[in-house]
């Protein structure tokens, strides 16, 4: 072969040999073949496992798919380009076939608010939201909406309420309707839905699972029953998450039992500690004895683990709130969480800036709220930032 | 600071210094902050250009959007996880305030067909498809069904057909509608279809742009007026590509020039010796005076660095009295030439559209489409031509 010619080939295209790596390979490459067309033609047929083009499998990827897929008890994962990908291909999923109706939680992340209002309603979905911590009220909607799906989160942003998720799984399914469960804040360590009663979960992959802050990425996990629907609408629209950001997550994965305990273990210590400041009002933490949800949390999750996310108010509202937040030398005054060092956001011109502000007010995200995300720092060294930033 | 604090604190977070990289960082940071939060709240309301959250924005996908809005020429771009959903999110700017109809060229990627069929249509989206080379019936299509939006490829998959973009934009814009052009097969470095009159125009970057086949992504690339429904549309569903794959698109585009002139040159040598060879049916290349748009692609084609025509990297050929079994038994005696799918790669690859590309079409609709059980669609690379055509002459003798 010429220079020119062997410069694109050489050293490209071996055939793995006998060895089997620790970790699995970055498959960077957008395509796979094989000795013989027909086994190709198989592999899209799906007639053989096997990778015939990126957009609609690659290794890497499947791994981490398979990796959450086991933690959730889940038969199906697909992982997409980012969390809000995998919540819109959970709702197109449920919707397919399905009355274009929906009930979903009043207080939700804002993002997932806009694709019911801004994307879905334009396609002729209805949504009806509603208080999902009121059971009576939740099936008296769902009896009339007859919604094709019922969405919630575990533990809701930022208002940290934690519905009964195997109660309204019950409620869903006795109006024929999916309950779809977005467990960003809880991931499989403190709660496992598919078990409890729920028909598909989503996670913000960029949150708990990689957890370091470096990546952008979600999963939708569901039982073999919506595995067809979900492929489909996968392979069509290619939300896919890239292989850097599959290893990524998945080295993530491995830590994270030890990550999310730490986490919720420095939780309850920070909010105790919280709960007895001065300057802080309305501690939003499901750990706490006032905490409307103290049941149904220490029914639902685990080991005395109330998760690692809480909110507060500060008094004298929005400036005492961003003096805080520059104040702060350790905990990061980013917007996300979940990741390994402690973060601090104001909802109202972050998270929630998308949400109707009448709407933030009636649920009470004000602007004097704060919520933190605790770190697998030591809690004495967050505590000691929080004490030298609040007022 | 305890031990495990300090793991998890030092060395990150680091304020930028005053050195400029002379590449683009791989910011794989999901979030960003300033030194003080009044900072950060005006990049979330949009009052100052900035970095918040990462599904809003990224500075290395921001290098990428800017050497691709600067190589066609203006424009804004955005990179999205794959070609289908810069398409996806194309056609539904497109039609955001516009009638939920589609006029769509009837050759098209099979999935860009299940995307309109499967996907858009049982949102209410309806379309309808008509042949974009006879420009009066697709006039009289647009006429008709007063689409938000027109569909077409610049370079039809798999039989090379070469749409006129600009009398298709005109036609498109005279009834109301924007147009949308998957421009995969051309690049800016062929086509300038803003200059033409597109206003959405996607690409596949998985293909010539990232040009290594080590990359999935898409590209969309639109007018300033389009913005808020992109923005809205893209921070919503969060169709992002990631920054790895970004990185690696703008390295791969650093060479595209040089690449498309070869893909090119050495396209037009395949071409014409398969057309010389007498187990070869029937050769599809825009480059070839007897193709129905040699004159088209020649008018809208810019030409390399060095003055030579371009008629693109893509070749399809019929292979003589073949059905599927001698069309898997010639791809199976290729020896260099890669038997995958996917196109625009730096190596040479074939592909079978009846089994992949178009595969979910039924047999019925691609004969009626003109895509024939002994059609190859050839990806031609980098390689030195001699080698291309040897491999392929000595696979044809199997």
């Amino acid at each position: 072969m010429k220079l020119q010619t062997l410069a694109v080939h050489a050293g490209d295209r071996k055939k793995p040999g006998e060895f089997i790596p620790v970790t699995t390979p970055i498959y960077a490459s957008s395509s796979f073949f094989y000795e013989r067309i027909e086994d190709l033609d198989d592999a899209f047929d799906g007639k053989k496992p096997g990778w015939s083009y990126a957009r609609f499998g690659n290794p890497t990827v499947a791994a981490v798919e398979d990796q959450l897929a086991a933690l959730e008890g889940a038969e199906v994962c697909i992982a997409t380009s980012s969390g809000m990908g995998a919540v819109h291909l959970a709702l197109l999923t449920a919707l397919t076939d399905r009355r274009k109706s929906i009930v979903a939680a009043d207080a939700l992340y804002g993002a997932t608010i806009r694709v019911l209002t801004d994307v879905l309603a334009p396609a002729g979905v209805e949504t009806t939201f509603c208080d999902v911590c009121d059971l009576a009220r939740l099936e008296a909607v769902t009896a009339a909406a007859r919604p094709a799906a019922v969405y919630i989160e575990t533990i809701s942003n930022p208002l940290m309420r934690v519905p009964a998720l195997d109660k309204i799984a019950k409620i869903a399914h006795n109006h024929d309707a999916l309950l779809i469960v977005d467990s960003t804040f809880t991931t499989p360590v403190l709660v496992q839905p598919l078990a409890l009663g729920a028909d598909m979960v989503v996670h913000s992959a960029t949150k708990y699972l990689a957890g370091h802050g470096d990546v952008l990425g979600g999963f939708l996990l569901t039982g073999g029953a919506h595995r067809d629907i979900a492929d489909a609408l996968h392979r069509t629209l290619g939300y896919n998450l890239g292989a850097f950001a599959a290893y990524f997550t998945m080295r993530g994965v491995k830590t994270l039992p030890l990550r999310v305990r730490k986490q919720c273990r420095n939780a309850r210590k920070i909010a105790a500690w919280l709960g007895r400041h001065p300057s802080v009002e309305k501690l939003r933490f499901p750990a706490a004895s006032d905490h409307p949800d103290r049941e149904t949390s220490a029914r639902l999750l685990p080991d005395g683990l109330f998760g690692a996310m809480m909110s507060f108010d500060v008094k004298d509202g929005k400036e005492t709130a961003f003096g805080v937040i520059d104040r702060l030398r350790m905990i990061v005054p980013s917007p996300s969480l979940g990741d390994v060092h402690s973060m601090m956001l104001h909802p109202a011109t972050t998270s929630h800036r998308q949400m109707d502000p009448k709407r933030r007010k009636r649920l009470g995200i004000s602007e004097a709220m704060l919520r933190l995300s605790v770190g697998i720092e030591a809690a004495d060294d967050i505590i000691g930032d929080l004490e030298q930033a609040l007022p | 600071m305890k031990p495990e604090s300090i793991a998890v604190h030092a060395g990150d977070r680091k304020p930028p210094a005053k050195f400029t990289a002379a590449t683009a960082p791989i910011h794989t940071s999901s979030s960003y902050f300033y030194e003080t939060a009044a900072e950060l709240e005006e990049i979330f309301a949009g009052n100052a250009v900035g970095y918040g959250y990462s599904r809003h924005g990224n500075p290395t996908a921001d290098g990428l959007h800017e050497q691709i809005a600067a190589l066609e020429g203006g424009g804004t771009a955005l990179a999205t996880s794959s070609g289908m959903s810069a398409l996806h999110l194309a056609l539904l700017a497109a039609l955001d305030g516009r009638p939920k109809r589609v006029v769509a060229a009837n050759v098209l990627f099979g999935q860009t067909y299940l995307l309109l069929s499967g996907v858009m249509e049982p949102q209410g989206i309806d379309t309808r498809f008509a042949d974009p080379c006879d420009q009066a019936a697709f006039e009289q299509a647009v006429a008709e069904q007063r689409p938000g939006c027109v569909l077409v490829e610049a370079v039809s998959n798999p039989l090379l057909r070469v749409t006129a973009l600009d009398r298709i934009a005109e036609i498109a814009h005279k009834h109301g509608a924007v147009i949308v052009a998957d421009c995969t097969f051309t690049t800016p470095a062929i086509l300038r279809a803003r200059d033409l009159g597109v206003d959405f125009i996607v690409y596949s970057g998985t293909k010539h742009l990232a040009g290594h086949a080590d990359v999935l992504g898409g590209i969309v690339v639109y007018g300033g007026e389009h913005e808020p429904s992109i923005t809205a549309l893209r921070q919503t569903l969060g169709p992002n590509l990631g920054p790895f794959e970004c990185y690696l698109t703008m390295r791969g585009i650093k060479t595209l020039p040089l690449r498309m002139e070869a893909h090119c040159r050495n396209a037009g040598i395949v071409a014409r010796a398969m057309q010389k060879d007498e187990r070869i049916l029937r050769v599809h290349y825009p480059g070839l005076a007897d193709h129905p748009d040699h004159a088209i692609a020649s008018r809208l084609f810019s030409p390399a660095p060095s003055g030579e025509r371009q008629y693109g990297g893509m070749v399809g050929f019929e292979i003589a009295g073949a059905g599927r079994e001698k069309v898997f038994r010639f791809t199976n005696a290729l020896k260099m030439v890669v038997r995958t799918l996917s196109l625009g790669d730096v190596h040479s690859l074939v592909s079978y559209p009846a089994m992949s590309s178009h595969r979910n079409l039924s047999p019925k609709h691609r004969k009626r489409l003109g895509i024939s059980d002994n059609l190859l669609r050839l990806s031609v690379g980098i390689e030195d031509p001699e080698d291309i055509v040897e491999d392929l002459l000595q696979a044809l003798r199997g």
